[in-house]
């Protein structure tokens, strides 16, 4: 039942992951060539370095396979799992060579952060950080919101022959147009566009703020990517808070949710399938949500002496329950009073919206809420078909671009995979009071780990336990290949490595 | 929570009430004796009464004349070239009549009509009182590598202090012209009461302890001066710790505001700036925001900018880095091609 790799699978598989670092080197030049227009010299000649660094190993990773043939499904899916990792301790050197990090460690973790679109971040002195780092920040942003895979699909980087298994892989089951490669041009175009419509509003409320142009225009972009691919990294330190700007927080909400309704959607809207879009599960599965969590975030913050008035609660609390739900990660109030101010039931609904997340095909992590209302329709079904006589047939169905029917398969992999989320989210609080932080704390980090959301409860800090930085890393990296990827990828490595096998061969 | 009761000054504030945190300075004992007195007065008799009033009231004067033997000398001339450098009381009009609250400031004046400078009017940053200008860098020192360069009275650039007047003179006057320009004292300690002394990372990590409390940091200003209300009367100003990194969100006038002539940024370091102003951990006026309304305004040390010099050997290790993967690169296609 368990087929380990053969060596030829081995070589496959680098040949093609030395072929996604080559495609990180296309993206270091971006901060390449902001260093050196902004007269950075010493951060060009580190993204100069590694782009080299890049080429040289992806060059090598390329020779172990000169010309392989397409990859099969269970190839595409080590080439995903390793890829986020991989490219992670590429996007880490400029990182560490900027000088504001602890350790290598703390670099590759604001790496994994910043390519699985967690959001967390344990720089020090940010404020003080370059524009050529910053941008590269908000590239892995950009790369690893898009997906990684749907970037070099769509720039053709893996041929004609293994897209499918390879998006697959990365966990969308949906094509937008019947191939691939327009599927993530598609994708690719629509990002792209909403991020230029957003840099170019935003830049004019920077402006009016009191922001000199250059810095608006770059601090626009970076928010826009950040904001649309549910990020969560912001350029200055304050997160959101900085900007003191009601209309760019809106904005920045406005960005956020769209990050978080399904692409597959979007390409409905632009055919004028207005109703497809208001009748679809997960459309209404989120706005269900959202309704009954704002009345309980808003209960609970009236709980509290500080945030009871209504335009704090109106302004923090909204903007706070959006960021969390699309798994984004920014913050318009300070660490210290999410931890201080909120009560501990705000705090626990932050973290609930997190684990749940958005859409599903979206950028954003968490559950997702298919998942969820795939759940909620089974249990529906249950009680009905108890209810219903022995000759009754029920089906349920659901709205999801048409009518579909709600299958015990669909049921089944929505229900694995909310265990497995569950389950993680329980490791995780498991292993932060291990090293001996707070309850309610720790079970707010994992889940933010691993739904990718970024919001932080201050564990998250340089000089943080290493073996907690490493549990948090695997933890994004789970939460963002949505675990069966993950898992797979652990299994086949194990079963490959089990000697028994070896000799059975 | 535990964490936070570990070792912070305000922590232990927070466990141990009014135990002498930091540098606070409570009321003095006989003063809250005499108040105590005076209500016991009212039911003891007339005489008590009396004795009670005339207690009080020599109390306040030795609070008062307490008060004023901390003031810096008063009106210093300053030279013009330095009044970049001078602090600024944030009432944005530093140089509009302030001559007659600044008797406050005299030395061994008669505490009666002495307001202080200690009890600015607190929730108003537009304060007319007579502005302490000249505040402490022996606090500022504390945790928040204060730079405040507590060795005299002048300020950065070496500025002149001509005082106008002898510091004896009971009741010193201010010239006009000098209205506009204030003091610098960096080494006066605070002197006030309800004054905290602290630091942005103590203020970071602050619990309601210390909401509503007038404190006082020194911080870099980083990033950028921005509007707060649509006409731009009032600004947010970021400062941030030495230590740490953190940060705290202050909010001041424009004309305190533009003192600030360098924000902190990539290879520059920001202009030092000491604050004094209410803390609001979820601040009421501006939607729950967690800041600091700025009273006093201290411009302790200018920015400084560090060149970051083109140098073609930083760059050689990296073109030889890409220049061999373009030759790996060459190579691969190479064997490829000659395969099919």
């Amino acid at each position: 039942m368990w087929q380990r790799f053969t060596l030829y699978d081995l070589r496959v598989i680098g040949h093609y992951l030395g072929v996604l670092v080559l495609f990180s080197s296309l993206a270091l030049l971006v901060p390449f060539i902001t260093g050196v227009l902004c007269g950075e010299w010493v951060p060009a000649s580190h993204y100069l370095l590694t782009i080299g660094i890049s080429l040289c190993l992806g060059s090598l990773l390329r020779f172990l396979c000169i010309d392989p043939a397409g990859l099969n499904r269970q190839q595409a899916m080590v080439v995903t799992g390793f890829a986020w990792i991989v490219l992670a301790f590429v996007a880490s050197i400029p990182l560490y060579l900027s000088g504001q990090y602890v350790s290598y460690l703390d670099a590759l973790f604001d790496g994994v952060s910043g390519i699985t679109t967690t959001g967390a971040s344990i720089i020090t002195d940010l404020d003080h950080l370059s524009n050529a780092d910053n941008m590269w920040r908000f590239m892995m942003h950009l790369v690893g919101g898009l997906g990684l895979i749907v970037v070099a699909l769509s720039f053709g980087l893996f041929g004609k022959r293994s897209g499918a298994s390879l998006y697959m892989s990365e966990g969308r089951s949906e094509h937008i147009v019947p191939n691939i490669v327009q599927t993530t041009q598609f994708i690719a175009k629509l990002s792209v566009g909403i991020i230029f419509v957003a840099t170019f509003v935003l830049t004019l409320l920077c402006l009016f703020a009191g922001m000199e142009l250059p810095r608006a225009g770059l601090q626009s972009l970076w928010l826009a990517i950040s904001g649309f691919m549910t990020g969560g990294f912001t350029p200055m330190s304050t997160s959101v808070l900085y900007y003191h700007s009601f209309a760019i927080e809106a904005v920045l909400m406005v960005l956020m949710i769209g990050g978080s309704v399904n692409f597959v959607l979007y390409a409905e809207i632009w055919r004028g399938r207005l109703d497809s879009f208001f009748r679809d599960i997960e459309i209404r599965t989120m706005l269900i949500w959202l309704a009954i969590m704002t009345i309980v975030f808003a209960a609970s913050l009236t709980a509290t002496a500080e945030f009871d008035s209504l335009p704090a609660m109106m302004r923090r609390g909204l903007f706070m329950l959006i960021s969390a739900f699309s798994t984004t990660g920014f913050q318009n109030i300070t660490s210290n009073q999410l931890v201080t101010a909120f009560s501990s039931g705000a705090f626990l609904v932050v973290a609930l919206l997190m684990a749940v997340g958005g859409s599903a095909g979206s950028t954003t992590g968490g559950i997702k809420f298919a998942r969820i209302g795939f759940i909620f329709k089974s249990i529906a079904a249950t009680i009905k078909e108890n209810i219903a006589p022995d000759s009754a047939r029920v089906v349920v169905d659901y709205n999801h671009v048409g009518r579909r029917v709600l299958t015990p398969e669909t049921v089944k992999a929505a229900t694995t995979i909310f265990v497995l989320y569950v389950v993680t989210y329980l490791i995780g609080a498991v292993v932060g009071i291990a090293h001996g932080y707070d309850a309610i704390q720790s079970i707010f980090e994992s889940v933010a780990m691993a739904s990718n959301g970024g919001l932080s409860a201050g564990l998250t800090a340089p000089g943080m336990p290493p073996t907690l930085e490493v549990f948090y890393i695997f933890e994004m990296w789970a939460g963002r290949l949505e675990f069966v990827t993950f898992l797979a990828l652990i299994v086949q490595i194990a079963v490959s490595l089990d000697p028994r096998r070896w000799r059975r061969r | 929570m535990a964490a936070r009761c570990d070792g912070t000054g305000l922590a232990r504030a927070a466990c141990a009430p009014r135990a002498g945190i930091g540098r606070a300075i409570p009321a003095s004992g006989p003063c809250d004796g005499a108040l105590a007195g005076a209500r016991d007065g009212a039911l003891a008799g007339r005489a008590a009464a009396r004795f009670a009033a005339a207690l009080v009231l020599a109390c306040l004067l030795a609070c008062a004349g307490g008060l004023a033997l901390t003031h810096p000398e008063p009106a210093l001339a300053i030279a013009p070239s330095a009044a970049d450098d001078l602090p600024l009381r944030d009432d944005g009009a530093a140089a509009e009549g302030d001559a007659g609250e600044e008797s406050g400031q005299a030395e061994g004046a008669d505490g009666a009509d002495a307001p202080g400078d200690g009890e600015p009017s607190p929730q108003d940053e537009d304060t007319e009182g007579a502005g302490n200008t000249g505040d402490a860098a022996d606090g500022a020192a504390e945790g928040a590598g204060g730079e405040a360069g507590g060795e005299s009275t002048q300020g950065e650039g070496g500025i002149e202090a001509d005082p106008v007047q002898s510091p004896s003179a009971d009741i010193l006057e201010l010239d006009p012209e000098l209205a506009e320009d204030n003091r610098v004292n960096p080494q006066q300690l605070p002197d006030s009461s309800f004054i905290y002394d602290t630091s942005i990372a103590d203020l970071s990590t602050a619990d309601a302890y210390i909401d509503g409390q007038t404190v006082q940091v020194v911080g870099e200003a980083i990033g950028d001066n921005l509007r707060a209300t649509f006409g731009g009367r009032q600004r947010w100003i970021t400062l941030s710790s030495s230590d740490d990194s953190s940060t705290i969100a202050v909010i001041m006038s424009a004309e305190s505001a533009s003192r600030i002539d360098t924000f902190g940024a990539y290879n520059v370091r920001g202009t030092i700036v000491q604050v004094r102003g209410i803390f609001h951990l979820v601040c009421a006026e501006h939607e729950g925001v967690s800041d600091l309304h700025a009273e006093v305004v201290n411009i302790v040390e200018k920015g400084v900018r560090t060149e970051d010099p083109f140098a073609l050997e930083s760059f050689l290790p990296g073109a030889a880095a890409v220049a061999v993967g373009l030759l790996m690169m060459g190579l691969f296609y190479f064997l490829r091609e000659r395969r099919r």
